[in-house]
């Protein structure tokens, strides 16, 4: 017990090592003024403006906008996408007349969509949602189609000799058994979702986390910069971690089947 | 013959829903039902990749992404590639990096785009924005397959008295390079969505992204089409050339599995 504790402390402190000697490195470099200061920020400063920025609540502001919209796209991306994974998985029929459309539109780069739909839908909140959407639409239909796809035949044959429904089918034995699937596809989407509100509010919008990246730009401001790009890492990391450990809460019983395989 | 139906049965299915949209489209835009200069008809957008054919610009545009998503993809995999087999081999660089390769790895690649404007305004930032997003799958693959290096195979390097460095080329390099390949394709496609981020949020710089999104302030819609099916395509054959050089390069890989 005690050695894997100290074992653990030293990766920990392994891994610090680069960090902390690139922010000396940087210290130095500025205080030697070796490159112009406007470029490289001297990392004490990142955090000053950083907690300026959370003391006047501005971080948080654009924060809370950024969030809203991410979940408003992904809500309605993954959610659609879930209905159309599962009605793709439950019938053939349906498989082989929505599949074909919805992997030619899955060719296209995410970005391309920005131009259509910023003229569809201007530059407006509904734009973004929409962007978001798409982007969280594709990696949770994959993922449900997979899951559901993927539910052993057996499982499904003793439902049928208890004489399932197929709504208790459904509810019972299939989305249980394709759960794992279902969160993978649910990370992607929401990774995805966050990747994409930070590059639409890089082209247009008047506040939010990628806007204040680019109004620090524009300021030249780049500690500002910095600390966006470090709240952006951050929070994304965070979505992450929180659903892990949902995931893991709720699927306790998982581990050992997956081991089994 | 009955099989010969059912196939025939599959097509039509497959065929149905696209054919329902483009009909739909193209009385809505022909009849006007819907506002023209936002749902150009089938008629417009092929018109209007007529004219951009004409003029030249479609494969001038074309060409500078293309040339540019090779060099960002280029750039990031081979960066990448060192990246992923020095942590895989040595355990403590992997220690080291690990954690500060993470911590960038969670930044959303679209937030690099105003840092790199700051290093250059010209090609190099955008090539340096695709490069980032070129690199992670990489090194994540790279690193990976490094690491599932069968056991068996190192030790009989070692009854064979390998070199680390025999080792390394004889055993670790070809075992761990269908992994790599893998991150490749995927480095491929995050390069090539990227091309069109980097040119929208970069521009001046020509390429279809640029285009598109010039066509979008001048409400061309018909071109903005265009371009929507232009990168498409494109995407859709890069990847595909991917995964048959995946299965060339890897044949290696299936006849390890059949020997398990």
């Amino acid at each position: 017990m005690f050695f894997i504790k100290s074992e653990k402390i030293e990766t920990v402190a392994i891994g610090l090592i680069v960090p902390i000697l690139l922010v000396i490195f940087i210290e130095v470099i500025c205080k030697l003024e070796v490159v112009p200061c406007q470029i490289v920020i001297p990392p004490h400063k990142v955090v000053i403006t950083f907690l300026e920025l959370i003391n006047t609540g501005e971080l948080s502001e654009h924060f809370r906008i950024s969030f809203s919209r991410v979940l408003a796209g992904f809500v309605l991306g993954a959610s659609l996408g879930f209905i159309t994974g599962t009605v793709m998985a439950l019938s053939k029929r349906s498989e082989r007349i929505v599949a074909p459309l919805l992997s030619a539109l899955s060719q296209v780069p995410l970005f391309g969509w920005i131009p259509l739909l910023m003229l569809w839908f201007g530059i407006g909140e509904t734009f973004k949602v929409v962007f978001i959407a798409f982007g969280a639409f594709f990696p949770m239909l994959i993922n449900t189609f997979e899951g559901i796809h993927g539910v052993s035949k057996s499982y499904i044959e003793v439902a049928r000799a208890f004489e399932f429904s197929s709504v208790k089918l459904l509810k019972k034995v299939l989305l249980p058994a394709a759960l794992p699937s279902l969160f993978t596809g649910i990370k992607l989407a929401l990774g995805m979702s966050w990747m994409l509100v930070v590059g639409a509010e890089l082209v247009a919008a008047g506040e939010g986390v990628g806007y204040l990246i680019v109004w620090g730009r524009q300021l030249f401001q780049m500690d500002i910069v910095f600390v966006g790009i470090a709240v952006v890492g951050f929070i994304g990391y965070l979505m992450f971690l929180t659903l892990n450990m949902f995931e893991s809460s709720l699927m306790r019983w998982h581990r050992p089947t997956a081991t089994n395989k | 013959m009955k099989s010969k139906n059912i196939q025939l049965m599959h097509v039509l299915e497959a065929a149905f829903l696209p054919a329902i949209i483009f009909v739909a489209w193209f009385f809505a835009s022909s009849y006007d039902v819907l506002p023209r200069n936002l749902f150009p008809s089938p008629v417009d957008v092929l018109s209007g990749f007529y004219e951009v054919l004409n003029d030249g610009s479609f494969f001038y545009n074309l060409n500078i992404s293309v040339i540019r998503v090779l060099k960002g993809f280029l750039l990031g995999s081979i960066t990448g590639f060192f990246i992923g087999i020095t942590l895989g081999v040595s355990r403590f660089l992997e220690k080291l990096i690990t954690p500060i390769f993470n911590a960038i790895r969670q930044v959303p690649l679209p937030a690099w785009a105003p840092l790199l404007v700051l290093v250059s305004l010209g090609e190099m930032s955008r090539v340096l924005f695709i490069a980032i997003g070129a690199c992670y799958p990489v090194v994540l693959n790279t690193f990976e397959g490094v690491k599932n290096v069968r056991h068996d195979y190192m030790e009989v390097g070692k009854v064979f008295k390998f070199s680390k460095v025999k080792s390394f080329f004889k055993i670790i390099l070809p075992s761990s390079f269908p992994a790599t390949l893998t991150g490749l394709r995927l480095s491929l496609s995050i390069s090539w969505m990227l091309v069109v981020a980097a040119e929208i949020f970069m521009t001046s710089g020509g390429g279809i992204g640029e285009m598109m999104w010039s066509c979008r302030e001048f409400s061309r819609m018909d071109l903005v089409v265009v371009g929507i099916i232009a990168i498409a395509f494109v995407g859709f054959a890069m990847n595909f050339t991917m995964r048959k050089l995946e299965r060339l390069f890897s044949f290696w890989r299936i006849t390890l599995k059949q020997s398990r």
